[in-house]
């Protein structure tokens, strides 16, 4: 097999011109959709577009007309608050520039500029705006200190506008503008953001953007500044560790174009199948630079240290000789990183988390195809087969050591030298891991993707502490049939529900068409305070709406209620986004509402922005269980297929078991909770670290067969092998590195996590799995299989 | 400067010939001549309006209305008949021809059994949940010649009939923001002086409304309008008007403009 896997390498490096040109086909082929890449960035991209709580919350979009809205907040924490002229003629300005932007609906911005007061007295009602020129209710001219005044006596009379429009402390007030498109909230989002950098705040007035539209804006601003820099960077870095590996420029070349070729074959793939690049995608970018490298670095070692260890031979046969070496363990570690990229993307309900995984799985094995094909190719193409310096021998003929190839046998002597403390230490790091573990919480918050000195965060925690919340809660209540909702037996149990809603941990307020009712109620009983309640008659009911509508838009309360009176939608506002706030709410709020709306009168349904981030993230922790399972079973699996050996195979997955137990204690102990960026690092991480693995073993099983299990024997794993895994190590580690310096914390987490157990698989595999190899003396090792070839012939150690 | 009168007469002789006319008219001639069509001193009809939403759903109201000019000043005073839940419902308004002047307006409820006063609405205003705003309800179909400046553009074909089209921008921000508007585009049958279709474009400029005029008959010598369309382009709604037994004849008393006549009801 040795000898047929180098004929086959053989013929391809003799057709090595038609290699490369189906090879720049195949990268061409693949790259041809990139420009046709989309960007999502919604927060309802993370959720399967058949789950029941986003197909509830588009569906109640298209009844009510309601879109993410962008968020201003005009906040003044002094005496009066925001009632003085200066503020209230700041929100009108802000009000009216707004409304103007052609991305905003501007019919549905509402604010104290927009929204309307209502009110009774002796000879009928009146509603009117409460910064209106020429009033009948509010006496002083607009633009007062008097006026400011009235409209603080009047949204204190007015329970509706109370919490959400206004704080109730009187510091802050909402301009909610909604946009025509969702896509249009990058621009819009910055043209908000310039009226309001245009604007002469008052003194002491804050003003900030929040919203889901402006996060929709954010992110993408975020894609755009990660991806210019990220991706360069980790280019960089990689060329370094070539550079400072191989000491030659083939060897810092050739690899890249391996990198290009992977990155554009993924993203264009990504492109022509019409996947969005969603804000997380980034990080596949970096992966693959990382990923991409490891195979050519391994392949380009081993082809050195032929051309070093057997003169006689010819480019070309040296390159195929390296290749029949190489092939099998850079197959293998291809195939199980793939496996936990798959084993991710089948785990995960998120949308963009199984896009990460599939085409991570296809980027790795585009890097494999290009690996073994385009890369011997492009090596026996190179014009000189000089050795670069740290493979040379000196001009006595012995080897030249160069610094790292000293650090890893350095290393080889201490570990092989005291096995049992190695293996003693790391039993004790397992025990410290597995208390950790178990300390690990789970937790997720949308605003918490941002750092807390951006804008946007500190916009999200200013308006939540002095609103009723930023976060909407709903609960869509429908009747059988047109006009349901005139039923006063029906609305009675949506104010039961809203005051249910306001028991429940986080909910500031609520809003409903029972506090129009109400309020009409009262405006035509002459304000008496007594009738501010449900009428007992339901034709008074349609007759209130009806007065409303006649006197005022009667679009002013689309968002609350549907065309027919049939549904109505009954929204809380809550003020903590997090996912253990919501896991408190979301489900004993669905309990409820199937107790007490689940007849023939009215069904009511929980949906709205919290409840779908709640399922969102539900079930977070089985699926990372599930993801963590299927891609240790899978590398362990293809392990064992590998060395034909359960134990063997066993071996192999110890360390990457090791790593990943390792980090999640450093979670558990650091307080660092599972959420989206960290739960996707495990499945990764398993996939990159049975690599180093995978190498080391595939040696040390070499080195037994031809030289016995001895310190003395294992002692050469390290110079060679030891120094290719090192800058394989350092190349991935120096990929997801790079990640930390990201924009999402997110990304940040998920970075440094990867390099974490990266880093711990590593040192695993060069010190406890060959101290363990020294105590057990697995049999397997010693069994040359019948079909297996001796590759060791080749191996390289003189 | 006296001997140019008489050029300036062969001009006018010149522009009232047919043919040339048309052509000659300007923008502000043409809206003169909308707003010169005689709608009768009493009328009582009733309206039947079908209200669309964006998924399809409709539902039907119907009214009896009656009008009469007092003077300058219109009064109109409209009863619900259908559906269930606002029969009886009652809508009192006095029109005051001066546009600065606020009309006044009174609503009866007779599940309440009373009279409401209600405080005005903005012009640009939807009319009791319809499509159609308050200031196209009350002008019926003509044009407050102080809100806009009026360019005529030209003619265009439409189902074959030749439109002079007509369009008119509001005077200030003060009339825009009050009728929510930026753009009007008027196309007049020249055979009516009646807009057929008739465009209104938001304050943003996104074009938001169209009105089609769908029926027009001569009764009893007055033209009169018997079916009007209106879709809003951005809410996805529409609402169609029927006017019914349209009739100038009958006898429509002054005193039925009252709110004892309002309590009383049908």
């Amino acid at each position: 097999m040795g000898q047929a896997s180098e004929k086959f390498f053989d013929i391809l490096i003799r057709w090595r011109l038609a290699v490369v040109i189906c090879m720049l086909g195949l990268i061409a082929a693949t790259a041809i959709s990139i420009p046709k890449l989309q960007k999502d960035t919604s927060a309802d991209a993370f959720i399967g577009e058949d789950q029941p709580a986003l197909v509830y919350k588009n569906h109640i979009e298209e009844v009510f007309g309601l879109t993410d809205p962008i968020v201003i907040a005009v906040i003044d924490k002094d005496e009066d608050g925001i009632f003085d002229a200066e503020n209230l003629s700041l929100v009108e300005r802000l009000t009216a520039s707004v409304e103007s932007l052609p991305q905003i609906d501007p019919e549905r911005v509402t604010s104290l500029a927009t929204e309307n007061y209502i009110s009774g007295n002796a000879g009928g009602i009146v509603i009117e705006g409460f910064l209106d020129q020429d009033t009948e209710y509010f006496i002083s001219p607009p633009g007062t200190d008097e006026r400011a005044r009235e409209v603080e006596t009047a949204i204190a009379d007015f329970p509706l506008y109370q919490g959400m429009l206004v704080g109730r402390e009187g510091k802050a007030t909402l301009i909610v503008a909604e946009l025509l498109d969702d896509d249009f909230a990058t621009d819009a989002y910055n043209s908000v953001l310039e009226i309001v950098a245009n604007e002469a705040v008052p003194s002491g007035t804050e003003v900030h953007v929040a919203g889901e539209g402006a996060v929709m804006g954010y992110l993408s601003t975020y894609i755009d500044n990660d991806a210019s820099r990220l991706n360069p960077m980790a280019g960089l870095i990689i060329t370094v560790v070539l550079l400072v590996a191989f000491m030659s420029f083939r060897a810092a070349i050739l690899p890249n174009l391996i990198v290009a070729g992977t990155v554009l074959g993924s993203f264009g793939l990504m492109a022509a199948t019409q996947t969005s690049f969603f804000v997380i995608t980034n990080g596949l970018v970096v992966n693959l630079i990382g990923i991409a490298v490891a195979d050519s670095i391994h392949i380009v070692s081993a082809y050195y240290t032929v051309l070093r260890d057997e003169p006689e031979l010819g480019k070309k046969q040296a390159i195929a000789r390296a290749m029949a070496l190489m092939w099998r363990p850079v197959t293998l570690t291809s195939v199980t990183t793939a496996a936990g990229f798959l084993a991710l993307s089948f785990s995960s309900p998120m949308p963009p988390i199984q896009a990460f995984g599939l085409f991570g799985a296809i980027g790795v094995m585009l890097a494999w195809i290009y690996s073994v094909t385009f890369l011997p190719a492009l090596l026996s193409l190179w014009p000189t087969r000089r050795i670069p310096f740290p493979f040379s021998r000196r001009r006595d003929g012995s080897l030249r050591t160069s610094l790292s190839e000293r650090l890893m046998s350095g290393l080889g002597g201490v570990v092989l030298a005291v096995p049992k403390v190695i293996v003693g230490f790391s039993a004790l790091l397992l025990l410290v891991g597995i208390l950790g573990a178990a300390r690990l919480q789970v937790e997720e918050e949308r605003i918490a993707n941002f750092k807390p000195s951006e804008p946007v965060y500190m916009a999200d925690k200013a308006i939540n502490s002095s609103t009723d919340g930023i976060y909407s809660l709903d609960v869509l209540v429908e009747t059988p049939s047109p006009d349901g909702l005139y039923s006063p037996e029906i609305l009675r149990r949506i104010e039961r529900l809203q005051t249910y809603m306001e028991t429940l941990p986080s909910v500031g307020g609520t809003t409903s068409i029972v506090d129009y009712v109400k309020q009409l109620h009262r405006s035509v009983q002459e304000g008496d305070p007594a009738a501010y309640s449900i009428p007992d008659d339901p034709l008074l009911v349609a007759q209130l709406f009806f007065l409303y509508g006649a006197s005022a838009d009667p679009a002013d309360f689309e968002e609350e209620v549907d065309y027919d009176f049939q549904h109505t939608l009954v929204r809380a506002q809550i003020s903590d986004g997090r996912y253990t706030t919501n896991r408190d709410i979301v489900p004993v709020l669905e309990k409820y509402v199937a107790e007490n709306f689940n007849d023939d009168l009215a069904k009511a349904t929980v949906t709205g922005r919290v409840t779908v981030s709640y399922y969102w993230f539900h079930g977070i922790d089985r699926s990372t269980i599930v993801s963590v399972l299927l891609s240790f079973t899978a590398v362990t699996l293809a392990a064992m297929l590998l060395f034909r050996s359960v134990v063997l195979g066993l071996l192999a997955a110890l360390p990457v078991g090791f790593a990943i137990l390792l980090v999640y204690s450093v979670m558990g102990w650091a307080g660092v909770p599972l959420g989206m960026g960290t739960s996707m690092f495990a499945a990764i991480a398993i996939g990159l670290s049975i690599d180093f693995a995978i190498h080391a073993l595939d040696r040390i099983r070499e080195l037994v067969r031809k030289g016995g299990l001895s310190a003395e024997t294992l002692r050469s794993l390290y110079p060679e092998t030891g120094r290719a895994l090192l800058f394989n190590f350092l190349a991935v580690a120096g990929g997801f590195g790079v990640l930390t310096t990201s924009d999402v914390p997110p990304l940040v987490q998920f970075g440094s996590l990867v390099a974490v157990a990266v880093t711990t698989a590593f040192l695993a595999s060069v010190t406890l799995l060959p101290a363990l190899v020294l105590l057990l003396r697995p049999s397997a090792l010693f069994n040359s299989n019948q079909r297996e070839d001796s590759n060791a012939a080749h191996a390289t150690s003189a | 400067m006296r001997h140019t009168l008489p050029a300036l007469s062969a001009l006018l002789l010149v522009s009232s010939l047919p043919a040339v006319a048309q052509e000659a008219l300007t923008g502000d001639a043409i809206i003169e001549k909308i707003n010169a069509r005689e709608d009768g001193e009493h009328v009582k009809r009733r309206f039947v309006v079908e209200l669309t939403d964006r998924n399809g759903r409709t539902r039907t109201e119907e009214t009896i209305a009656q009008r009469r000019y007092f003077g300058d000043e219109k009064r109109t005073i409209i009863f619900y008949t259908d559906p269930n839940n606002v029969r009886g419902t009652g809508f009192l308004t006095f029109d005051y021809a001066d546009p600065e002047a606020d009309d006044d307006q009174w609503l009866y409820l007779p599940a309440l059994r009373k009279v409401r006063r209600i405080s005005a609405s903005d012009r640009g205003d939807y009319f009791l949940g319809t499509d159609f705003t308050y200031e196209e309800i009350k002008k019926e179909q003509k044009v407050e010649t102080d809100d806009y400046s009026f360019t005529a553009a030209g003619s265009e074909i439409i189902d074959g009939r030749s439109l002079l089209i007509v369009e008119g921008v509001p005077v200030n921000d003060e009339v825009a923001r009050e009728l929510g508007v930026s753009k009007v585009v008027w196309r007049i049958d020249p055979d009516l002086w009646m807009s057929r279709v008739t465009d209104y474009y938001d304050r943003n400029g996104n074009h938001s409304r169209t009105i089609t005029l769908e029926g027009v008959e001569t009764i009893d010598g007055f033209l009169t309008t018997t079916q009007l369309f209106v879709r809003n382009h951005k809410t996805g709604h529409s609402t169609r008007i029927q006017f019914l037994d349209t009739d100038y004849e009958i006898e429509v008393p002054e005193n039925l403009f009252t709110q004892a006549r309002l309590r009383r009801g049908l």
